[in-house]
């Protein structure tokens, strides 16, 4: 996601995040709608990801805009507009997540989905009968919707966002020594998972 | 096997999608949400702010709303003191760096420095008198009563006179000079006094050669002049010397501005560029850059005249009638009437009451800023 970008609805004016971010806070909507074309692909990857549900990803995508607008207002410039609209999503994400566990607690209908499991709980990589009859990628894939949350979520920032240690750290409000153990435990846990399929007939 | 290493290179290549039809139908929700965002500010503010309060209303967050109440208390406290308790007294320096800003009794003065070494000379009921000795300041003054002065020495035999401004005001080792950037200020230099106009410049004879340099005027002074070297702030390594464009016409200078506002974000004199960059590019005819501009500076100082132009260009520019209306609605809400900017932005409220066809609207606006003004010049 580059922090600067040419877009035809603005003519040849060259436009930053930050820009844009400033007009839409002052109520232009053309500004905001810039971000969102600008964003939502990104926005769609990280929420897939972090949540584990694609069949939830349109509502996450919007709801991440609907805040993002709401908290416009807030933006200060300390951080790059990058940096904390990631800090959005992943609240948003969050958000999500309890909203289900609440859920599940008082007995809904949804509430035995595995996804749910997923987040929250350890999985000891016994993935094997979910992705056995899929190819590397999705065994990847699968791999990486199995760590729990805590290790997923530096390591879902880092891979599709490119995001370093700091900004990792100012995300999650959490120590960047914390952030690096976590993205250690991560990488570990994937590499015993891909084991695991070498290891199958 | 290759796809243990690869893994990350894997996932990264593989990004989720949706058809285009869906990302249309989405981007259309967005927009009709957008709109009832925009419904609801203009028709009922209270209702918009009730996720807000309920969220303030959550036990955990009465600890931070007490704190922020205390913060405010502590603010308003040290804002209603005057000069004096500030322990700012007659013949006393003072240094403001970083945006440092003091705001007077009945903030009829504001200012913002960078490294600006400033000596209150003489402070009573007629005169507010401060010398420069060094660094950058920005003053924003509100209009003074008849018989009462104010002045900033930048030099010997030169000063800076005000009725009613913004201007900002810098003394480095060459030279000293003053950018006006609202109203009209005296520039009195070697017996000789001129006026500065808004967007031009002015610079003190070099106080070395008082007696052989003639004053400048503003415009010339403006162009040919070298750009000044202002200091960087004390938080910056002191060896580092950044340049301020000091051009002020439309064209390349607006790429000059608009690449020193990115490049130096964090620069003391970023506002002022910023707002000459929304100027210029406004005058050259180009709306959308100068709303680029006008949106990077954040002086408190300037930032209130950077929105004003801002909301002309989109009610003029753009037809943003009525977003732009309920900016001002919410902004002439909090705005006292004595404020200078009171009066322009009431102005465009009533052009743009016009243009919607509210006579009586504009009326009723229209007699609150000549009430102001009777109430002014009764001050007087």
């Amino acid at each position: 996601m580059n922090q600067t970008s040419r877009h035809g609805d603005l003519g040849n004016v060259t436009v930053t995040d930050e820009d844009l971010a400033a007009r839409a806070a002052t109520g232009d909507e053309r500004a905001f709608l810039e971000l969102y074309r600008k964003h939502r692909r990104y926005v769609l990857t990280l929420v897939v990801r972090t949540s584990g549900r694609p069949e939830d990803a349109e509502d996450l995508v919007q709801e991440s805009f609907f805040q993002l607008h709401r908290s416009l207002g807030s933006f200060s410039g300390r951080s790059s507009f990058r940096t904390w609209f990631h800090g959005i999503v992943v609240r948003v994400c969050h958000s999500a997540t309890r909203n289900r566990l609440a859920q599940r607690r008082r007995g809904d209908a949804d509430a035995e989905h595995m996804d749910e499991e997923r987040m929250e709980t350890e999985v000891g990589g016994d993935g094997r009968d979910h992705a056995s009859q899929h190819a590397l990628k999705d065994w990847i894939q699968g791999c990486l919707d199995h760590l729990p949350l805590l290790h997923r979520l530096p390591l879902v920032l880092h891979i599709y966002s490119g995001l370093d240690l700091g900004d990792i750290s100012r995300i999650l409000s959490i120590p960047e020594g914390s952030v690096k153990s976590r993205l250690f435990h991560a990488r570990k846990r994937i590499a015993l998972c891909l084991q695991q399929r070498e290891a199958q007939p | 096997m290759s796809a243990e290493r690869d893994w990350e290179k894997t996932l990264r290549e593989h990004q989720y999608d949706l058809p285009a039809q869906t990302w249309q139908r989405m981007e259309n929700d967005m927009r009709g949400w957008l709109a009832s965002q925009a419904r609801q500010a203009q028709t009922a503010p209270l209702p918009a702010l009730a996720p807000w309060w309920a969220a303030w209303l959550r036990p955990s967050r009465w600890g931070v709303a007490l704190a922020g109440l205390a913060l405010a208390g502590v603010v308003f406290h040290f804002q209603s003191r005057d000069p004096g308790s500030l322990d700012w007294e007659a013949g006393q320096a003072r240094v403001f760096d970083g945006g440092q800003q003091v705001a007077w009794e009945d903030a009829r003065c504001e200012v913002q420095g960078t490294n600006a070494h400033l000596t209150l000379s003489r402070m009573d009921e007629q005169t507010i008198q401060l010398r420069m000795d060094q660094g950058q300041a920005t003053f924003h003054v509100q209009p003074r009563r008849a018989g009462e002065t104010f002045q900033v020495d930048l030099a010997k035999d030169c000063q800076v006179q005000v009725v009613g401004t913004t201007f900002t005001v810098g003394v480095d080792s060459l030279k000293a000079w003053v950018d006006v950037q609202e109203g009209r200020v005296r520039l009195q230099a070697a017996g000789e006094g001129q006026f500065v106009d808004p967007g031009a410049r002015a610079q003190c004879p070099d106080s070395r050669k008082a007696s052989a340099n003639p004053m400048p005027k503003s415009d010339s002074a403006r162009t040919e002049d070298a750009p000044p070297t202002i200091p960087v702030a004390a938080s910056q390594p002191v060896s580092v010397q950044v340049e301020v464009p000091a051009c002020n016409e439309p064209g390349p200078c607006v790429t000059v501005l608009s690449n020193f506002v990115r490049q130096h974000p964090g620069h003391p004199a970023v506002s002022e560029v910023a707002l000459r960059w929304g100027r210029l590019a406004a005058r050259g005819g180009d709306p959308r850059d100068a709303l680029v501009g006008y949106s990077h500076v954040k002086s408190p100082v300037l930032a209130p005249m950077a929105r004003l132009e801002s909301l002309q260009l989109r009610a003029r520019e753009f037809g943003e009638q009525a977003a732009v209306a309920d900016s001002l609605d919410r902004w002439l809400a909090g705005l006292k009437e004595s404020h200078p900017l009171f009066k322009p932005v009431a102005q465009l409220r009533v052009e743009l009451y016009r243009r919607q066809g509210n006579d009586s609207g504009a009326r009723s606006l229209e007699e609150r800023i000549s009430g102001s003004a009777t109430a002014q010049t009764r001050g007087r």
